[in-house]
């Protein structure tokens, strides 16, 4: 029985990259990439492809392999559709996944990015 | 056997190095060890030192530490085991951890009380009760969350983090063999989290030694630990799977007939979605009897 657990209940599957009727595009201006103050640019466009403004960014951070969560970030934004989380920082070295998820009105985008810490 | 070379065997088997950093190493070590055969009850005191090396990466790689980040996290432990009756023991510790990281040129401390453990013992077989026979036991263990989880961390670093956040029941099946100066364990069990936010474990470990210069216990002990995937919405996330294969040397001496001080190292040899530390550690043991 502990086999059959340890083996899942079926066959692993990879967690998404994006969803949701807005477009998010997310990337990691610090290079590399540091344990504390990271900056991550957000853009935030909808199905025309238009700027989106004054959409509510939050972002989420986890260690899946490890089960669990980091803390957050605080998003500012910084012109038509962009936005910035200037202090993105990650409690361990190690392979973090970052949600990025974009609202406004009645829609919302979702965007996951892998980021390996050294 | 001699009455001194099981009591060495005692405490070599039961104080391997600790394993109780939160969130990056596998659950194991429920128990704190078993009684001799004419001892009442043992007090045991530990300390253990853990330097990061780097982690193991999803794929088994290694990665060492990046330029100017490190993790140190010391311990010290109390534990205590109590016999029942002849076939029964019950077992606990409470450990306490001190946890620095540094990274990015910032220097971080924490710590505090970490997860304890209570475990119960029971002997259907005694080690030598029957001639070319192992001894036989079963073991039931929890780890009760005492210590600061990951979800409740203030610290950049967490380095204030000193539990799991979750109850682990454990079971497992223990055979040892003593021949001469020589002694043989085997033992295979597994842990599951309450609630789920690990998932289950399994665990086998083989230990052996042999009595040295009369009072001391040379001893090589291999464990390998193998973690089911993380489950999200019912589905096992691919890469989240987490293993490990750690050899530990150890040396225990019985310096009066109730005193025995033991000494041990572990480090991982492969590993996958696992934290490289040599863990080095000291346990000072004093049976009743």
């Amino acid at each position: 029985m502990l086999g059959l657990a340890l083996a899942g209940c079926g066959p692993e599957v990879d967690l998404p990259v994006a969803t949701g009727d807005l477009d998010v595009s997310v990337e990691l201006v610090t290079s590399p990439v540091r344990r504390t103050s990271n900056n991550l640019l957000i853009h935030v466009r909808d199905t025309a492809r238009a700027p989106v403004t004054g959409a509510a960014v939050s972002l989420e951070v986890s260690m899946v392999a490890h089960g669990h969560d980091g803390s957050g970030a605080f998003v500012e934004e910084l012109d038509e559709g962009e936005y910035r989380a200037p202090s993105l920082s990650f409690s361990m070295a190690g392979e973090w996944r970052v949600k990025v998820l974009a609202e406004k009105g009645g829609s919302r985008g979702e965007r996951w990015i892998e980021v390996t810490v050294p | 056997m001699s009455r001194g070379f099981t009591a060495l065997v005692v405490s070599v088997l039961v104080t391997a190095p600790a394993q109780a950093a939160p969130c990056c190493l596998s659950a194991t070590a429920f128990g704190v060890g078993r009684l001799s055969a004419w001892e009442d009850a043992a007090l045991l005191a530990g300390v253990s030192a853990a330097p990061s090396l780097g982690r193991w990466d999803s794929r088994g790689r290694f990665i060492g530490n990046a330029d100017g980040s490190s993790d140190l996290e010391l311990g010290a432990s109390v534990a205590a085991v109590v016999g029942l009756s002849d076939r029964v023991q019950l077992s606990g510790r409470l450990p306490w951890l001190l946890n620095r990281s540094t990274a990015d040129g910032v220097e971080e401390f924490g710590g505090g009380i970490a997860d304890a453990t209570v475990g119960m013992r029971l002997e259907l077989l005694g080690i030598g009760e029957r001639d070319w026979v192992p001894g036989l036991a079963i073991d039931f263990g929890t780890s009760v969350p005492f210590g600061r989880s990951m979800a409740d961390a203030q610290n950049a670093f967490a380095t204030d983090v000193t539990g799991r956040g979750a109850w682990l029941l454990g079971l497992g099946v223990t055979a040892e063999q003593v021949e001469g100066p020589w002694y043989l364990q085997a033992r295979v069990g597994g842990t599951v989290p309450l609630p789920g936010v690990a998932g289950p474990s399994l665990e086998l470990s083989l230990s052996g030694g042999r009595q040295l210069f009369g009072d001391g216990v040379l001893s090589l002990m291999a464990r390998a630990s193998l973690e089911a995937p993380r489950t999200i919405g019912g589905r096992a996330v691919a890469g989240s799977a987490a293993r490990e294969l750690a050899l530990s040397p150890s040396f225990s001496w019985k310096l009066a007939p109730h005193w025995t001080v033991q000494a041990s190292v572990e480090a991982v040899l492969l590993g996958a979605n696992r934290a490289e530390r040599v863990v080095a550690g000291g346990t000072l043991r004093y049976g009743f009897f």
